[in-house]
């Protein structure tokens, strides 16, 4: 059981990072993105690539900070992996949603991101193979910081969790200290008002964008340095960050925060309570509830 | 002090079905301008049109000359133009501070410049640090009108600021705003509250299906029964 939501809270700091992204974007852009989670696998691929370029060009930085596993080179990656990563979303929206947003409904852009998910993941299959590939293989060999034998926490889930949370409260700083991120706010809530205030809405569109892509990158780094990493990543947090974003209230980045959690730690549980070929339902599960119960979600305004 | 002129403006929301046909329209630098009209005449259209919301299909809008026809809402600040909408005016999620401050974004030493409104709006002082959204509506109108002052501007459109409030409030928002054209603001107001509009205009046009119908002093407009029966439904006009 405390295994389970050991297991649930670290799941859910990673899906709380994609869902914060996805929340932003579905609100401000008024569309379900199903192609958002390849942002994940975006993040996750390109600090592989960097954490092999630069552990190859500079061997000193191949050490692991002890006792993690992570290194200096990943860690190094992991920054550049945000920013490609957020360079590629803003691409992704100027070479497809964009061009749709100004002449079709919001509907064509949902089909599209169908289309755009599957380019991602098959342009990722076509470079890097169908197989699984890890950061480090000393993961397998990490030591366990848990007195009782029975629960199983290892240094890397620790700083996953950790970063993760740092990630969310520099958001949090952001967001609610400075202009930029009142911007940010006000555009999520009205951007027409937001414009006659004298916000530019493509430049913030643009911000959203970079911010959405970079802590997806972390999601997906963070994933892989505690898992196996493979094309199918961004598939497999399709669901989770939705039904995030849904729980907490699209719009909302503290719904998308508690709703991460949420869903992570039911997942977990899940895990315990029913069969193992069942857990993956237990999203679709909450998003049914909560679309049923509450569906402005936890923290999103009811319509007026 | 900078005046508005609007000269055959065709605008609407959708392709080359416009709403406005033709309006001309000067609004007197310093003045206060109202545009009143029955409901669906486009006055709304005209402002958004004027703010850069709504796309010009056709004609100029000029502040003291300078055109600024299909300029960016974003960018009409800097040219001194403020707009208020009629409803949805405030960013209920955030704090009446943040409110502010996001509209002083990049200027120098916002703070004092809040101060100063602040000082202005003495009732929403005290809830600097509360969300917008539990604000009262004259409040709301308040807070609106502070986020259009605070770059100072030269020229204030305003449309209907008065809905939804009670006539003590209402009149207390308009009387404010007759203030602003007092300080030498140059005020541009929409108004559906037809007595009050003209009890606190300088000058007055009349808009109906999209198209100038008559223009005048405000004073006039008011006393002229003809005026008031043909367009501003007679009766209702002396009882608003």
């Amino acid at each position: 059981m405390i295994q389970a939501i050991l297991d649930g809270v670290l799941t859910g700091a990673i899906i709380s990072l994609g869902a914060i992204g996805l929340s932003l974007i579905m609100h401000m852009l008024r569309f379900a993105n199903f192609s958002y989670a390849e942002l994940l696998a975006i993040g996750a691929y390109a600090a592989l690539v960097f954490d092999g370029l630069f552990s190859a060009l500079v061997p000193v930085l191949d050490q692991a900070f002890a006792p993690l596993t992570l290194t200096g080179a990943l860690a190094l990656a992991m920054v550049i992996a945000m920013v490609v990563t957020g360079l590629s979303a803003v691409i992704i929206d100027r070479l497809v949603f964009r061009r749709i947003r100004l002449k079709a409904d919001p509907l064509s852009m949902v089909f599209a991101s169908f289309g755009v998910a599957l380019i991602i993941r098959n342009v990722i299959v076509l470079i890097f193979g169908h197989h699984a590939q890890l950061y480090s293989q000393e993961i397998a060999r990490a030591h366990v910081l848990s007195f009782d034998p029975l629960i199983l926490i290892k240094p890397d889930q620790v700083f996953v969790l950790g970063l993760a949370l740092v990630l969310m409260l520099a958001l949090h700083v952001i967001l609610t200290r400075t202009t930029f991120g009142f911007a940010i706010r006000a555009v999520a809530e009205n951007p027409t008002l937001a414009q006659v205030a004298g916000v530019r809405l493509s430049a913030i569109i643009v911000a959203v964008w970079i911010i959405a892509g970079s802590l997806s990158a972390a999601a997906g780094t963070l994933y892989a340095l505690t898992n196996q990493l493979n094309p199918l990543i961004g598939h497999v947090f399709l669901l989770p960050v939705f039904a995030a974003t849904i729980v907490g209230g699209i719009g909302s980045v503290y719904g998308a925060v508690l709703g991460g959690f949420i869903v992570g730690i039911a997942s977990g549980l899940a895990l315990m309570l029913l069969p193992p070929g069942y857990a993956p339902a237990m999203p679709f599960l909450i998003i049914l509830a909560v679309l049923i119960l509450r569906p402005q979600g936890l923290f999103g305004e009811e319509p007026r | 002090m900078t005046s508005l002129q609007v000269e055959g403006v065709e605008a609407g929301y959708v392709r080359d079905l416009p709403i406005l046909v033709g309006v001309d329209l000067v609004a007197e630098a310093g003045k206060l301008t109202t545009i009143i009209g029955p409901n669906g005449a486009g006055k709304s259209t005209l402002i958004k049109a004027i703010a850069g919301l709504v796309p010009v299909s056709d004609g100029r809008v000029r502040l003291s000359g300078q055109e600024i026809t299909g300029l960016r809402p974003d960018l009409m600040g800097e040219h001194g133009l403020a707009y208020v909408p009629q409803t949805d005016n405030i960013f209920r999620t955030l704090t009446i501070d943040e409110n502010l401050a996001l509209t002083l974004r990049g200027s120098h030493d916002p703070r004092a410049r809040i101060t100063e409104l602040y000082e202005l709006f003495s009732a929403l002082r005290d809830k600097q640090r509360e969300k917008a959204a539990a604000l009262s509506g004259g409040q709301r109108q308040m807070l609106a009108m502070a986020m259009a002052l605070t770059r100072r501007p030269q020229v204030m459109l305003l449309d209907e600021p008065s809905a939804g409030l009670s006539p003590k409030i209402a009149t207390e928002v308009l009387d404010m705003v007759r203030g602003l054209a007092d300080q030498g603001v140059t005020v541009l107001l929409v108004e559906q509250n037809v007595k009050q509009a003209l009890r606190v205009a300088d000058h007055c046009y009349i808009l109906a299906e999209g198209r100038n119908q008559v223009d005048g002093p405000a004073a006039q407009i008011a006393n002229d029964p003809v005026v008031g029966e043909i367009y501003l439904g007679g009766k209702r006009m002396n009882a608003a």
